[in-house]
């Protein structure tokens, strides 16, 4: 174990890190190890809250923060590093000050911007681990690319509804997040959490076994989870194990495609979901159009729960059923689709175009906009 | 016939919360199958071409089909758990 050297640790963190000491696993060359780290935690939101609680109050000592977005009321049923008083200022600033308040001598860097090609390559290098707690396909996708190509380890963990996933990748060799799924869904195909909803404990759940991963990585100990997916439902309570391998087919680990080669604007724009400003309408318009009692028909695709906490009067048709419920529609009638952030309703324009339906648009912004721009008294959710 | 099990999302979309019972033999065969009762899943699992879609994996008692050794062959009670790619944070 040795003896705790002045030079290494303040008499207070001999301290605070006393339960660390004990494990021979950490010890005071674990400590060291983790004093000496470098993190960089992309998000910090439901995920990013545990990770980075844990990450600070076990010492890691340089942790870096990004994140774009600003706290609102909204995020605070999860994120557990924000309080009321913080809504709307910056999370990594409120984020840091926090961390700095559990723990005053780590060095926290805060990235006050989101990750892309032209800042992924500069920033991540000047770190040793990634730990993926972002809310999006393109940035998942891209802090697999950029840690593949600089060699780093990718922490990954995803949440939705009652569910989580996560692994780690790019570990000695081994798999990335390609190799599990080489391309993501098609933008609007698949419910977010905005949409779809997220109880708020599976973030502190996955977060928090992403933050142990961390851990691990540094103090070299334990199995990782690298080659692993590890799946959990807290409906069933049901932890779940699959082997992850390298994928004979991956563009990465196998056919080397290169970092600068890599295109993640196809990630934002699908053909199959392409929309122009024919296919929306504003919510200004919708109401211009309800004033001038138009003929047309509102057709609300959210599930009959997201209806009872607030709906524009529309006739409820739920996406999954849409397909079946389409025939009993007329045609050649014209019809405005909404749901609750314009996502869903995205794709719903161009499943009925393809049905035969003459007029379809769809509302941006969903009823969340409605209930913005047009009737602030509608319940948000 | 095989047991499929679907990720929550799905199990919503046809209001179905049990475990599928689905014949067909090949996965391929009883995904088309599954696909034929609840067409609401095809966009999910199936590209246009019929073939599977890239971020979603099937395994075939805990094993990922793409890596199998044997053939992909369901027998009767075998379980194909299906695992959606999701971005929530």
């Amino acid at each position: 174990m040795g003896q705790i050297n002045s030079t290494d640790f303040l008499p207070s963190e001999g301290i605070r890190y006393a339960r660390h000491f004990s494990l021979s696993e950490v010890g005071i060359l674990g400590q060291k190890k983790l004093k000496a780290a470098r993190v960089l935690c992309v998000g910090a939101g439901g995920l990013g809250s545990p990770i980075l609680m844990y990450l600070a109050a076990a010492g890691v000592g340089t942790i870096g923060i990004l994140d774009n977005d600003h706290v609102e009321l909204s995020n605070l049923q999860r994120q557990l590093l924000y309080t009321t008083d913080d809504i709307g200022k910056a999370k990594v600033q409120t984020a840091k000050n926090k961390l700095l308040q559990l723990n005053p001598e780590l060095n926290i860097i805060a990235h006050e911007f989101f990750l892309d090609k032209t800042n992924a390559l500069s920033l991540v290098q000047n770190y040793d681990i990634v730990v993926d707690g972002a809310d999006n396909f393109v940035t998942r996708y891209l802090i697999n690319d950029v840690c593949f190509h600089l060699k780093k380890p990718n922490v990954y963990g995803s949440i939705f509804q009652f569910e989580g996933q996560c692994s780690v990748f790019n570990v000695m060799g081994g798999p990335c997040y390609r190799c599990l799924y080489p391309a993501p869904p098609p933008p609007g195909l698949l419910q977010n959490c905005a949409e779809g909803g997220v109880l708020g404990v599976v973030a502190g759940l996955i977060g928090t076994i992403q933050a142990t991963e961390v851990i691990k990585l540094i103090l070299n100990t334990g199995d990782s989870l690298h080659g692993r997916l590890l799946t959990v439902d807290v409906l069933s309570m049901r932890f779940k194990e699959y082997a992850v391998q390298k994928n004979a087919d991956c563009c990465l680990c196998i056919q080397k495609q290169s970092f600068e080669s890599l295109a993640y604007h196809d990630l934002l724009v699908c053909p199959y979901l392409a929309s122009s400003a024919d296919d929306e309408i504003t919510v200004q318009t919708l109401q211009d159009m309800q004033r001038k009692a138009m003929d047309f028909i509102l057709l609300d695709i959210r599930e009959p729960h997201e209806y009872a906490i607030c709906n524009l009067g529309g006739q409820l048709i739920p996406f999954a059923q849409l397909e079946k419920k389409l025939s009993v529609l007329d045609k050649n009638k014209n019809y405005v689709v909404h749901c609750k952030i314009g996502e869903r309703s995205r794709h719903t324009v161009n499943l009925m175009r393809e049905k035969g339906f003459v007029s379809v648009r769809h509302l941006t912004g969903g009823i969340k906009a409605w209930a913005k721009e047009i009737d602030p008294t509608l319940p948000a959710y | 016939m095989a047991i499929v099990q679907l990720p929550r999302q799905f199990k919503a979309y046809i209001g179905q919360n049990d475990p599928l019972r689905i014949s067909g033999g090949k996965v391929s065969i009883v995904i088309k199958n599954l696909v034929a009762q609840y067409p609401v899943l095809a966009p999910y699992l199936l590209t246009d071409e019929g073939g599977f879609n890239s971020f979603i994996n099937f395994y075939k008692n805990g094993k990922d089909i793409r890596f199998l050794s044997e053939p992909d062959f369901l027998l009767e009670n075998d379980i194909l758990e299906i695992i959606l790619a999701t971005a929530g944070g």
